[in-house]
């Protein structure tokens, strides 16, 4: 936006730089209303909860910086947070295989293929709530399908949602029902890859798996650090199945860090920790985002450059 | 780093790119091939369980339903089940609201998310990538940490226990689908908006006329996953509505759940009653799914 | 080109018409099959009143009467019914939370305080004066506590249970064991468990049961833990110490949690939760229940077409010093500080605590809140329509019964969550500890709960 030339022609293109100031800034306007209505506005309200003590229905009252006090001493804290690192760092690099593994077998033409991404895709579909009852039923230890099965192959009842070890496996293993998302992404993918470079690796004398390594990966490796970062940051905001199947239990195995938020909002009445303990888990996600793009540039190969 | 061939532009054709070339139908290719269909049925079954489990169920007897061995295929399906949870609760009401909700929230997405996405795509102005900068920044935010606030601003205007917090805030551009849209118009080529300039159209018109055309695809992706999150939508519902005629399915379905647990052969009806216009929604609309999300760019640049 | 344009607007205008049709068809406010009900108003009258009502099958059908027959009664009042499912208190606080709390409030009996204490509840001792109803205020220690906060009354007893312990006539047949008589104690209780299971063809009959989970859990264990009369808190409202380690708590929960699961006397929290194993099921001679749980056993809501052969005696005593100590529970209703219809609300209220009220009330499988509308309305309505003949259990418990504990906000013990009282219950319910062991380790968290409950209070005043 740079004005060199005097006179008449920089009048007419101060008009059009307004012009068009003025346009995009119409354009956007339904965006940049929802950004300060929906996000900033409620943002900055919530940093000032931080500061109150607030139990919804009375008056908020001041406390400082009491409630950030009260979190880094708090081992509840500390132990949700153990408990959502264990559920989104062995969870998500298992939904991505799966993911991944379903997306390879169904890049083909072939009889049936929109019936079976249908089925991939369908137990994310369900509203959450219907599926954290349909699994509640499925994981239970005497009369659940899952231990039905696993006793086919002679395999012991597993207590799933009542042992404390068990839980967290068990709900990892119930997100890799929903990974038909990811999966689809992770079609789109390969589909962008070129067949002239598989063919002509495969010219070249490369085996499958050396085409997969070499070829594949690199050329999804967009797809594969977007779903990365979406996964983990969805992970680390798991909810509805803890709250609805366990409660946080079994001894607090499963009380994650948006379910402990959820608690101490609208369980124990207190809105200003819960908002502290928000932008705590707001900064985590944030770090954690920051810290996949930088080492992204070291394995992610562009197409376009970017 | 790696074995790279020669950079291409996008693909023409995304349906065959990436697949492999036709080879000859070899023993071994057979073969690999009813391996890959059995592994894929295996597979299938696996993921189909839990909704084969409740549409078995749900055409069960009260005294069937814990019965061991598990009999898929009940001896008399019981369709009057599903009558029973229409004649039990107003489930009507439920699919008319959500309906009503989904269908107002998700015009209202298209409309001002393809504009937004134009005016970050297309538009030159001061201040776009930093707008740009903040939608994506929102798309990080935890719902959890606007939950309360936003509760308190819907208060404020008295807009608790109307349908209002429920669909006005996807009228304002949601970051994802802006994301999705700015994504695809930035690969439709320039010369189309160049020509239609060169004839003397506003902003308006080359979006209307030139751009949304080609953003079809791209669109119908749109369309399809916010109606889909819109009818999905559980915690809205249950936070901003109060009374039951206002409840919508996902709400409904918990609160006929709430009310008839013990009857677990009609929580199942009435979770594929809730269940059923997505799958028809899905099998409708896969076609669009895919592409939209391929041609999109989202999972390439 | 030309055909993407019309296309496109043949789209806007399909959905157009979609949109047009969804709206004339939910302005319409009814039913495909015109039926109109109590929850799906078609019109919403000035000066009409709302009540909140709990999430059972049978509350929906109670309020829908109570509120025909409160309308038919006088004309100068409406209300409406509003149920909520799911979490009842979550709405609960989210409408208060956003000004529009419901006119009545459903509530039990320790969950209000917070409420209270935040003066968002009218405090009813001036109606109750005006119009003279302190006798539906039972001067008992138990309702004192569950109706008043700070010395005021907030809550109407409406409904209630006390805990008594059911037995399966047809498995105490078969074993050829006595059924047990209203002075038992915890000794013979113990003996006959492991006597009462056992396993017919492929069926496995269990000797006791008890709800899972950690308020289900410890409201119904209460009875056993205090039954030689020593108290797990200093003292039930606001308690400041625990006392979990005493010999009668210890060996109380060693037995019905411990012990019973380790020896598949009981069968396990996911056979529980599952649904399959239960006393409504038949599978069970002993467990600990209350009224509500009565519905299941015999008639139309049962959960076996036969219904169950049964009948209720109180808790055991205990073996040294007989003190029946059962959970009494007291539910009612509270009046929103905020209502625009005060006078509205109580006339509701004194009809859901009349003699008509309570007689809905009963009919429809909730027990009645005060030992005398117990005895003299509830018993002889329930123990026809439940098939049981010692009704007089149920209103010696609630006469005599406690209050397992009751906290003001912000402590995590008051809420259903209840840490870390809930990781008690799992450690117990897995059953690979004993009781001490798990009790001894959890102290201290418990103390340090109630500790932090108090400083806050402090900081606070």
């Amino acid at each position: 936006m740079v004005t060199a030339a005097a006179g008449a022609p920089s009048e007419a293109r101060r008009s059009r730089w307004r012009q068009r100031q003025a346009q995009g800034i119409l354009f956007g306007s339904p965006l940049i209303l929802g950004i300060i209505l929906f996000w900033l506005g409620p943002m900055l309200y919530s940093i000032y909860l931080i500061t109150q003590d607030w139990n919804l229905i009375s008056e908020p009252a001041f406390v400082g910086l009491d409630n950030i006090r009260d979190a880094l001493n708090d081992t509840a804290l500390w132990s949700s947070l153990r408990a959502t690192a264990y559920y989104t760092f062995v969870g998500v690099p298992l939904q991505l295989i799966v993911a991944l593994a379903l997306a390879l077998l169904l890049n083909q033409k072939m009889v049936g293929r929109s019936v079976y991404r249908l089925v991939f895709y369908l137990p994310a579909m369900m509203p959450v709530v219907a599926s954290a009852v349909v699994f509640n039923q499925i994981f239970n230890t005497e009369f659940g399908i899952l231990n039905h099965i696993l006793g086919v192959f002679g395999i012991a009842p597993v207590n799933w949602l009542f042992a404390p070890h068990w839980a967290v496996p068990a709900l990892i293993l119930m997100s890799l029902w929903f990974t038909g998302p990811q999966m689809i992404i992770f079609l789109a993918g390969l589909q962008g890859v070129p067949k002239q470079l598989t063919e002509a690796a495969s010219i070249d004398g490369a085996g499958v798996f050396q085409r997969f390594r070499h070829v594949t990966v690199p050329m999804i490796s967009p797809t594969i650090l977007f779903n990365m970062i979406v996964s983990i940051i969805g992970s680390f905001q798991v909810f509805a199945q803890a709250l609805i199947m366990t409660n946080g239990g079994p001894q607090g195995a499963t009380r994650f860090l948006v379910l402990y938020i959820y608690q101490n909002g609208f369980e124990y009445f207190k809105m200003g920790y819960a908002a502290t303990l928000s932008w705590f888990l707001f900064l985590i996600v944030v770090v954690f985002t920051a810290m996949q793009l930088l080492v992204s540039r070291r394995w992610v190969y562009y197409e376009g450059g970017w | 780093m790696a074995v790279v061939g020669t950079p291409t532009l996008r693909p023409a054709d995304p349906q065959t790119a990436g697949l492999p070339g036709h080879r000859p139908h070899g023993g071994r290719e057979r073969s690999l091939r009813l391996v890959r269909h059995i592994v894929l049925i295996a597979l299938g079954l696996t993921f189909a369980l839990p909704l084969l489990w409740v549409m078995s169920t749900s055409l069960k007897a009260p005294g069937q339903v814990f019965d061991m061995p598990i009999k898929w295929i009940p001896d008399q399906p019981r369709w009057a089940n599903y009558r029973d949870v229409f004649t039990m609760a107003p489930f009507w009401t439920f699919i008319v609201n959500s309906v009503v909700v989904t269908l107002l929230g998700t015009i209202g997405c298209l409309v001002s998310a393809t504009t937004a996405a134009y005016a970050l795509a297309r538009l030159g102005w001061k201040g776009r990538n930093v707008v740009f900068g903040a939608t994506l920044a929102t798309m990080m935010l935890p719902p959890v940490v606007t939950m309360v606030p936003l509760f308190v601003m819907f208060k404020e205007v008295h807009l608790i226990d109307t349908f209002y917090p429920l669909w006005l805030p996807s009228c304002f551009a949601p970051a994802f689908y802006v994301f999705l849209l700015r994504q695809y118009m930035m690969t439709i080529p320039r010369e189309y908006d160049e020509a239609a300039m060169v004839d003397g159209a506003s902003n308006f018109r080359i979006l209307w006329q030139v751009i949304v055309p080609q953003c079809r695809p791209a669109i119908a992706t749109v369309a399809i996953f916010v109606s889909m999150a819109l009818y999905n939508d559980f915690m809205g519902p249950l936070i901003y509505l109060s009374q039951n005629d206002k409840y919508t399915v996902p709400v409904g379905l918990v609160w006929f759940q709430g009310r008839f647990g013990q009857y677990w052969h009609l929580v199942m009806a009435a979770t594929m009653i809730t269940v059923i216009p997505l799958l028809v929604l899905f099998f409708v609309a896969q076609k669009h799914f895919v592409r939209g999300i391929s041609l999109s760019g989202i999972a390439g640049r | 080109m030309v055909n993407r344009r019309t296309t496109s607007r043949r789209n806007v205008l399909r959905s157009a018409g979609a949109l047009a049709a969804a709206s004339a068809a939910s302005a319409c406010g009814v039913l495909p099959d015109g039926t109109k009900r109590a929850f799906v108003p078609d019109v919403s009258a000035a000066g009409e009143i709302r009540l909140s009502v709990w999430g059972d099958v049978s509350d929906a059908a109670i309020y829908e009467e109570v509120l025909d027959t409160w309308h038919r009664r006088q004309n100068k009042y409406r209300a409406r019914a509003e149920q909520y499912t799911g979490n009842y208190y979550d709405k609960v606080l989210a409408n208060f939370a956003g000004s529009i709390p419901a006119d009545v409030i459903y509530f039990q009996g320790w969950h209000f305080q917070p409420y209270a204490e935040s003066n968002v509840l009218q405090p009813l001792d001036e109606f109750i004066e005006r119009d003279g109803l302190q006798a539906r205020w039972p001067k008992l220690p138990t309702f004192r506590d569950y109706t008043q906060w700070r010395g005021r009354t907030y809550m109407a007893p409406v409904d209630g249970g006390s805990i008594v312990m059911l037995y399966n006539k047809d498995i105490f047949d078969e074993r050829g064991v006595p059924y047990p008589s209203p002075d038992w104690t915890w000794d013979d209780f113990v003996e006959m468990v492991p006597k009462l299971t056992f396993k017919k063809g492929a069926t496995k009959y269990y000797g006791f049961a008890q709800a899972g989970g950690w308020l289900g859990g410890y409201g119904r264990a209460v009875g056993f833990m205090r039954r030689n009369g020593h108290v797990e808190w200093d003292r039930i409202v606001e308690p400041t110490e625990q006392r979990w380690q005493h010999e009668d708590v210890v060996s109380a929960l060693q037995f019905t949690l411990v012990d019973c699961l380790r020896n598949r006397w009981a069968p396990g929290p996911s056979a529980v939760a599952g649904g399959g194993i239960s006393f409504a099921t038949g599978k069970v001679a002993l467990t600990p229940e209350g009224p509500w749980y009565l519905p299941n056993l015999h008639g139309p809501l049962a959960t076996t077409k036969a219904g169950i052969n049964y009948d209720v005696v109180g808790l055991p005593l205990g073996e040294r010093n007989p003190v029946r100590n059962s959970w009494s529970l007291v539910h009612g209703h509270v009046m929103s500080a905020q209502s625009k219809n005060k006078e509205a609300a109580w006339d509701l209220i004194k009809f859901i605590t009349s003699d008509e009220g309570q007689e809905i009330v009963a009919r429809g499988g909730r027990m009645c809140a005060t030992p005398a509308n117990i005895k003299n309305i509830w018993a002889p309505i329930a123990g026809k329509a439940f098939n049981f003949s010692h009704t007089d259990a149920f209103a010696d418990s609630q006469a005599g019964g406690v209050v397992p504990m009751i906290m003001g906000q912000g402590s995590p013990i008051s809420a259903d969550g209840g840490e870390p009282l809930d990781s008690v219950w799992t450690a117990l319910e897995l059953a690979d500890r004993t009781a001490e062991q798990i009790l001894a380790e959890y102290g201290p968290g418990v103390q340090a709960v109630l500790d932090d409950y108090w400083a806050s209070r402090a900081r606070s005043n």
